[in-house]
C-alpha cells in the first residue's frame, strides 16, 4: 500500500472491520455502512415491483424485510426467485418458501417438544426437521431468536441454551452431521428447561 | 434393471411426489433464462429425479441419450500437472459428475470442467449461443476451497454454463454459493405419498398387495422413497404372493450394526471393545461411511436405553462425529464413542444394580 | 602430527579441566555464548571432553542452552576429527582398503549368516545346479532381506563351494545429467536402466550364456543384484513382466537379490509393490529365501575376529556397542569398526537408552545425564527402535512409589489424576530417538494399546481412546491451512505424537497383568488399502452396470444399492455387481484374500482412479 500510494488508491470492502489487521486498518479512512432501515428497503422493493409488474400482498412486504435482515441484495433476490417460481402475484408464504426460512410452526414444535422433557418426542421432531430438509444452521438461528425473546425462561437457562447453540453452529461449519448436532441441542435445551442439574455436564 | 430406475418418472408431468415443485420448475424453465439451482434435501427424496426431469423439460428427449465417460483431466496445479480421473455422464446439453470423488483435488476439477464447458458453447434452436448445464452431485462434500472456486467460476462463466447443484444438507454448502443459486428444497415424501408410489409400482408390475403392506414398507424406510422401493423389490423376490405379516428385513449392514449394539450392551470391557473394533473394520471396508455407522449405532443403542442416559449418549455421539470430521482416521473416533458408551453404561449398571 | 595453532577462545567449553593427556591444546574455561557456526574448523579438543564424559562423574550442568550447544559443537568436532583421522591413517601407512571388502567371506564358515539359513540355501543351490537339462526345474531363487545381511556374500560363498561361476548382470552406471545432454547432442539415444535390464533378460532367455571362458562342465549361476530403480505404475509393470518372464523361462540357476526397505506408513505404495512382486514371482516358480538381520552375537564374533587381525584394541563392551548400533547390518558394523579403530578412545562407553536411566536419587558413574544423550553418530535408525519405543510406552513401567517432592510448590493434582513416576526417559526423548513419524506411532499405539489395558478398566480404555482421538485431530489439521508452514507443521506433528504417547501412558493406569504381547502392525493400514480397492471396484462396476442411467453417490451404492442387489440375486441388473464377497459377516475370512486379489486385478486395470 505504501509503496504505490502515489499511483494507486485502495478501496477495501469487508464485512467485519475487526478482521482487518491493525496496520492496514490504521492506514485507511473508514466508512461504516449500517444495515438499511425498513423504510428504505420497502421503498426500493416497491419500486422494483412497479417496474417488474409484480403485486405483493399485505404482509409480504413486512415478511420480506424480516427475512432479509437488512440485506437489500438478499431481499431483491428472494423477490426475483419468488417471481420466477410463483408468478407475478406473490404471497408471504411464497417468500418464506423461497428464502429457506423455516416456518414458525416447525420451530415451535421442536421447542415445545424440548419443553416437555420427553427425549423420544424431541427425537421425533428433530428427525422431522431433517426429513423436511430444512437447513439446520437456519434452525439454530431461529431457535436462538425464539429463546432470546422468550419470557418464561430464566437468564441462566437462556445462557445455557445459547452456549450450546453457538457450539453446535461451529460444529456444523466444521461439517458435522446435522441430525446429531440438532439432537444434541434439543437434549441440552431439554436439560436447561427442565432444570436438570448442571453437574450432569460431562465435558470433563 | 432395478425398479428404482425403471419407474423413475422421466418428465416433470409424470412426477408422483413433489408435484408442486415440479409445477414451479416447469414455470421456471419456460423462460429462456434459467438461474443456477441448488436442490437440497434428505437422501432418497427425489432430487435426482427432479433434476433429470428438469433437463428433459429444458432440452427435450435428447437429454436422455447419455453416455458414460471416464475422463481424465490434466490440470496445472502450481508446479505440477495432476491427472484426475472421474466418471462423467454426458449428453449434448449437459454434463453430470461427482466432483467430491476427486478427493483433495476437487478444486481443480471444478475449475477445469467449467472452463472447458465454457469453451464449447452449443448453439440453441434460435441460433443464439445457448448454454450447457453442469450437474454436480454431493456438493456438500466439497472442500471449502472447492466451494470458493466454484463461486468464482460460477460468476465468471454464468453466461455459458448453468449449474445445477445437488446436496443432502445445505448447511454444508457455503453461504456464498447458496446465495448465488435458487434454492429448491426437496423434502422427504410423507408416508402416504410413498404408499401411493408403491401401489403405483405394484400395479405396473401386476402384483397383489395385501392391505397395509405398502404402509409397513413405507414405515420401515425412514422416509426415503428410494429405500422403500428397494425394500419393496426385495420383498417381491423373497416371497410372492405377499403375506400380511411378511418380514421386511433391513439392509445387511444395518443388521450388522444391530449386532454390534447388542454386543456392546452385553459386555463392556476392553476385550469386547477390541472385538467391536474388528466388526467396525468390516463395515468400513465395505465402504459404509463412518458417520452413517455412528448414526445407526446411536439409533440402535437409544432404542435399548433408559431416558436418563439418552442425553449423555447423544452428546457424545455428536461430539465424536464432529471430531471424526476434523480427524483423519474414523476408527479412532468410532472406537472412542463405543468406549465412552461402555464406560457410561457400565457405570450406570453398577450404580443401579450394585 | 597435529601442529595446529591454538584455538580462538570463542567457544563454550565445559569446565572439566582434568585433561592431562592433552599435550597440544589447552582448554579455556570461559563461558561465552557464541553461535555454533563460529566453531573454527581447526581443532576440536575432544579427547579431553570425551575423557571427561567417560571417566568423571556428573558434570555440573550449566543449563539446557549450554548443553545443547555442547552437543552440536561436539558433533562438529567429532566429524572433523574423523575426517582428519582418515588422513592420518593414510599417513601412517594403514591400508586404504575398506575392511568391509577386505574381510569379505570366502568360505561358508566365514559367513555371519545363521548356519541353518546357509544350509537351507546350500540345499536349494544343489538342487538347481545338479538338475539335468530335461527336468524343467524352477531355476530362480529370490533372496530378500534388509541391506547388509549377507545376501550376495552367501551367493558367492556357496557358488565357490560348489565350484560354480557367478555371472553378474553389469549394473550400468546411472547417466548423469551432463552426460545425458552430451549424449543427446551427439545423437545417442537415452536408454533407461529399465530398458537395458529388459534387453538383458531377453538375451539371457533366448541365448543362455555364451561365453568362451565357460567350459562344458563348469556351472554358471546368474546373479541379479541391484534391480533397476522404478517409479510409477507403468515402469513397475514393465519390471514385473520382465522378471516374471525371467522366472518362468530362464534355464540357468539364477539368484535375484532384493533389498527391502522397511517403511512404516501405508501411504507409501512402493512397499506394497515390492511385496506384490515377491508374491507373484513366487507363484511363477521362484523360491523365496528371507534373510534376517544378523544377530548381535554373530556380529560380535566377526568384529572381534577383524579386530584381532587388524591389531586393534577395543574392549568387549565397545564391540558390543558397535554391534548393537548397526542394526543387523554387518557391512555397516565393519565400516563403523574401521572408523573407530582410528581413534578408539573416542568411543563413548555409554549404553544406549534402553530404559536404564538413573532416578534422581542415584547416579552411578559412567552414566550420562538425563539431558545429554549423545546418540551415537554412527548408529543406525531403523524401525527396531520404533518397536523398542512402543514397547516402553505400552508396558508403561512405573516406579513403585511416588517420587520425592522436589519443588516447594508442586501443584496438587486431584486424586484421580495422580500417577506414579515413569520408569523411563521422558517420552519425548524416546520419541526423538525412535525417529519415527507421529502418524505411524499413533496408529501402532491404537492397534496395540487395548492388549495392555486391564480388562476391568473400560474407563481407562476410554481415556486412552480419547487421547488418541485428539492426536488424530491434531495430525489432520496439518493437512489443512498449515500445509505450507513447515515449522508449524513440525510442531503440530510432535505435539500430536506427545499427546498420543502421554495419553496412553496416563490413561492406562490399571495395567493388565503382564504377559508377553507381540506388537502388531496396525490392521488399520490393511483396512484402508482394501477400502481403497473396494471403492475403485465399486465405482467401475457402477459405471459399467448403470450405463448412463444414473450416477449414484458412492455411499448410496454401498449402503443401499449393493445390499439390495445381493439380496435380489441380480435379476436383470448387470452381472458385474454379482460375485462379490458375501455379506459382512463373512468378511473376516475374505479380508486377507481380498487385498492380494484386488491388488492384482487393480494393477493392470486402466480404469483405476488415480491415487490421491
Amino acid at each position: 500500500m505504501e509503496t504505490y500510494s502515489k499511483v494507486t488508491r485502495f478501496f477495501f470492502i469487508c464485512n467485519y472491520i475487526s478482521r482487518i489487521i491493525e496496520p492496514l486498518a490504521s492506514r485507511c479512512a473508514k466508512f461504516r455502512f449500517k444495515p438499511l432501515t425498513e423504510d428504505i428497503m420497502s421503498n426500493r422493493i416497491l419500486y422494483i415491483c412497479q417496474e417488474e409488474g409484480l403485486s405483493l400482498d399485505s404482509d409480504a412486504l413486512a415478511t420480506l424485510s424480516s427475512i432479509s435482515q437488512g440485506d437489500l441484495r438478499r431481499a431483491i433476490t428472494y423477490l426475483q426467485s419468488a417471481a420466477r417460481l410463483f408468478g407475478s402475484s406473490i404471497s408471504s408464504r411464497d417468500l418464506i418458501s423461497v428464502s429457506g426460512v423455516i416456518p414458525e410452526d416447525v420451530v415451535q414444535a421442536l421447542y415445545s417438544a424440548c419443553r416437555s422433557g420427553n427425549f423420544d418426542l424431541a427425537d421425533k421432531e428433530v428427525k422431522n426437521v431433517i426429513a423436511e430438509g430444512y437447513p439446520v444452521s437456519q434452525m439454530l438461528s431461529q431457535l436462538f431468536d425464539l429463546v432470546v425473546e422468550a419470557d418464561d425462561m430464566s437468564d441462566e437457562q437462556k445462557a445455557r441454551i445459547c452456549k450450546k447453540l453457538g457450539e453446535a453452529d461451529k460444529c456444523l461449519v466444521d461439517g458435522a452431521d446435522e441430525y446429531l448436532q440438532l439432537l444434541d441441542v434439543a437434549s441440552k435445551t431439554m436439560q436447561a428447561l427442565c432444570n436438570l442439574p448442571q453437574e450432569l455436564s460431562y465435558e470433563s | 434393471m432395478l425398479w428404482v430406475d425403471k419407474y423413475r418418472p422421466k418428465t416433470l408431468d409424470k412426477v408422483l411426489v413433489h408435484k408442486e415443485v415440479a409445477e414451479n420448475l416447469k414455470k421456471l424453465v419456460t423462460e429462456q433464462d434459467c438461474p443456477h439451482l441448488l436442490f437440497y434435501g434428505p437422501s432418497g427424496s427425489g432430487k435426482k429425479t427432479l433434476i433429470m426431469a428438469l433437463l428433459r423439460q429444458m432440452f427435450g428427449p435428447s437429454s436422455d441419450k447419455v453416455k458414460v465417460e471416464n475422463k481424465t483431466w490434466k490440470v496445472e496445479a502450481g508446479t505440477r500437472t495432476l491427472d484426475i480421473e472421474l466418471t462423467t455422464l454426458l449428453s449434448t446439453h449437459h454434463v453430470e459428475m461427482n466432483p467430491a470423488d476427486a478427493g483433495f483435488q476437487d478444486r481443480y476439477v471444478v475449475q477445469e470442467i467449467i472452463k472447458e464447458m465454457a469453451k464449447n458453447r452449443p448453439l440453441d434452436a434460435k441460433g443464439k449461443k445457448g448454454f450447457k448445464v453442469l450437474v454436480l452431485n454431493e456438493v456438500d462434500r466439497l472442500s471449502r476451497e472447492a466451494q470458493h472456486s466454484l463461486r468464482r467460476t460460477m460468476e465468471k462463466y454464468s453466461s455459458s454454463c448453468r449449474l445445477i447443484l445437488c446436496c443432502n444438507s445445505s448447511s454444508k454448502v457455503s453461504e456464498a454459493v447458496r446465495s448465488r443459486c435458487l434454492n429448491v428444497r426437496i423434502s422427504a415424501p410423507t408416508e402416504d405419498e410413498m404408499v401411493r408410489v408403491l401401489e403405483f409400482i405394484g400395479k405396473k408390475e401386476g402384483l397383489q398387495l395385501p392391505p397395509g403392506f405398502a404402509a409397513r414398507i413405507a414405515e420401515k424406510s425412514n422416509r426415503s422413497l428410494r429405500r422403500a422401493i428397494l425394500l419393496f423389490e426385495t420383498c417381491r423376490v423373497q416371497q410372492y404372493p405377499f403375506t400380511n405379516n411378511q418380514a421386511i428385513p433391513p439392509m445387511d449392514w444395518e443388521e450388522y450394526v444391530s449386532e454390534i449394539a447388542s454386543d456392546i450392551m452385553k459386555e463392556q470391557s476392553p476385550k469386547r471393545l477390541f472385538q467391536v473394533r474388528g466388526k467396525l473394520y468390516e463395515l468400513l471396508t465395505n465402504c459404509i461411511p463412518p458417520e452413517i455407522i455412528l448414526k445407526r449405532l446411536l439409533y440402535e443403542l437409544l432404542k435399548k436405553l433408559d431416558s436418563e442416559l439418552k442425553h449423555e449418549v447423544s452428546y457424545w455421539a455428536a461430539y465424536y462425529e464432529h471430531r471424526m470430521r476434523l480427524g483423519q482416521k474414523a476408527i479412532f473416533h468410532l472406537e472412542a464413542f463405543v468406549a465412552k458408551f461402555m464406560s457410561i453404561y457400565k457405570g450406570f449398571l453398577i450404580s443401579t444394580f450394585g | 602430527m597435529k601442529g595446529r595453532g591454538k584455538r580462538n577462545a570463542t567457544i563454550v567449553i565445559s569446565s572439566s579441566e582434568d585433561d592431562d593427556d592433552d599435550k597440544d591444546f589447552s582448554l579455556k574455561s570461559d563461558l561465552s555464548y557464541s553461535k555454533p557456526a563460529s566453531v573454527p574448523p581447526t581443532n576440536p579438543n575432544k579427547r579431553a571432553k570425551k575423557a571427561s564424559l567417560s571417566k568423571s562423574g556428573p558434570r555440573p550442568r550449566k543449563g539446557p542452552l549450554t548443553n545443547d550447544f555442547d552437543e552440536i559443537r561436539r558433533f562438529c568436532e567429532e566429524f572433523d576429527d574423523g575426517i582428519r583421522g582418515f588422513k592420518v591413517s593414510t599417513g601412517n601407512g594403514m591400508s586404504r582398503e575398506l575392511w568391509a571388502d577386505k574381510y569379505k567371506p570366502c568360505s561358508l564358515e566365514e559367513l555371519a549368516v545363521h548356519k541353518k539359513k546357509v544350509e537351507e540355501v546350500k540345499v536349494l543351490f544343489e538342487e538347481r545346479l545338479t538338475a539335468s537339462k530335461e527336468t524343467l526345474c524352477k531355476n530362480v531363487l529370490l533372496f530378500v532381506g534388509p541391506a547388509g545381511v549377507g545376501k550376495s556374500a552367501t551367493v558367492y560363498a556357496i557358488a565357490s563351494h560348489f565350484g560354480a561361476r557367478i555371472s553378474e548382470w553389469n549394473t550400468p552406471t546411472p547417466t548423469i545429467w551432463q552426460e545425458h545432454l552430451y549424449n543427446s547432442s551427439s545423437g545417442l539415444r537415452y536408454t533407461s536402466k529399465l530398458e537395458e535390464f529388459e534387453s538383458f533378460v531377453e538375451r539371457i532367455r533366448k541365448y543362455g550364456f555364451i561365453s568362451s571362458t565357460v567350459g562344458p562342465r563348469s556351472r554358471v549361476v546368474l546373479l541379479i543384484d541391484d534391480l533397476p530403480v522404478v517409479n510409477g505404475k507403468v515402469s513397475y509393470g514393465r519390471l514385473h513382466r520382465c522378471l516374471h518372464l525371467l522366472v518362468q523361462s530362464v534355464c540357468v540357476p539364477t539368484v535375484i537379490l532384493m533389498t527391502d526397505y522397511v517403511k512404516a506408513d501405508s501411504t507409501d505404495n512402493s512397499m506394497r509393490y515390492w511385496e506384490d512382486l515377491h508374491v507373484s514371482l513366487q507363484e511363477a516358480g521362484a523360491c523365496k529365501v528371507s534373510f534376517n538381520p544378523i544377530t548381535v552375537n554373530s556380529l560380535k564374533k566377526t568384529l572381534s575376529r577383524i579386530c584381532k587381525e587388524e591389531e586393534c584394541e577395543l574392549s568387549a563392551e565397545q564391540i558390543e556397542l558397535l554391534a548393537k548400533a548397526s542394526g543387523g547390518d554387518i557391512r555397516h558394523a565393519i565400516t563403523s569398526l574401521q572408523y573407530f579403530c582410528l581413534k578408539p578412545h573416542q568411543l563413548p562407553s555409554l549404553c544406549l537408552s534402553d530404559g536404564s536411566t538413573p532416578s534422581l536419587r542415584e547416579r552411578t558413574d559412567g552414566l550420562t545425564d538425563l539431558y545429554i544423550e549423545p546418540s551415537l553418530s554412527f548408529g543406525r535408525d531403523d524401525t527396531l527402535s520404533l518397536f523398542h519405543a512402543l514397547g516402553k510406552f505400552l508396558h508403561n513401567k512405573r516406579e513403585s512409589e511416588p517420587s520425592m517432592v522436589l519443588d516447594r510448590d508442586t501443584t496438587n493434582l486431584k486424586e484421580k489424576f495422580v500417577r506414579l513416576p515413569l520408569k523411563m526417559d521422558s517420552p519425548e526423548s524416546i520419541l526423538r530417538q525412535a525417529h519415527s513419524q507421529s502418524r505411524p506411532i499413533a496408529d501402532f499405539l491404537h492397534e496395540n494399546v487395548l492388549d495392555f489395558v486391564n480388562d476391568e478398566a473400560i474407563d481407562d480404555a476410554w481415556v486412552v481412546a480419547s487421547y488418541l482421538c485428539d492426536s488424530d485431530v491434531l495430525l489432520a489439521s496439518v493437512n489443512g491451512r498449515m500445509a505450507r508452514n513447515f515449522e508449524a507443521e513440525n510442531v503440530v506433528r510432535s505435539a500430536a505424537a506427545s499427546v498420543a504417547v502421554r495419553g496412553v501412558l496416563f490413561g492406562n493406569s490399571h495395567l493388565a497383568p503382564t504377559r508377553w504381547h507381540a506388537i502388531r502392525r496396525p490392521k488399520l493400514w490393511q483396512v484402508e488399502q482394501s477400502l481403497w480397492h473396494y471403492k475403485c471396484q465399486m465405482v467401475s462396476q457402477q459405471r459399467d452396470a448403470n450405463n448412463g442411467l444414473n450416477l449414484y453417490d458412492l455411499s448410496v451404492v454401498a449402503t443401499e444399492i449393493k445390499p439390495t442387489l445381493e439380496r435380489i440375486g441380480n435379476r436383470g441388473a448387470s452381472e458385474d455387481f454379482e460375485a462379490h464377497e458375501a455379506s459382512p459377516e463373512h468378511m473376516a475370512d475374505d479380508l486377507d484374500g481380498l487385498i492380494l486379489d484386488d491388488d492384482k486385478s487393480e494393477m493392470t486395470s486402466e480404469d483405476e482412479i488415480e491415487d490421491w
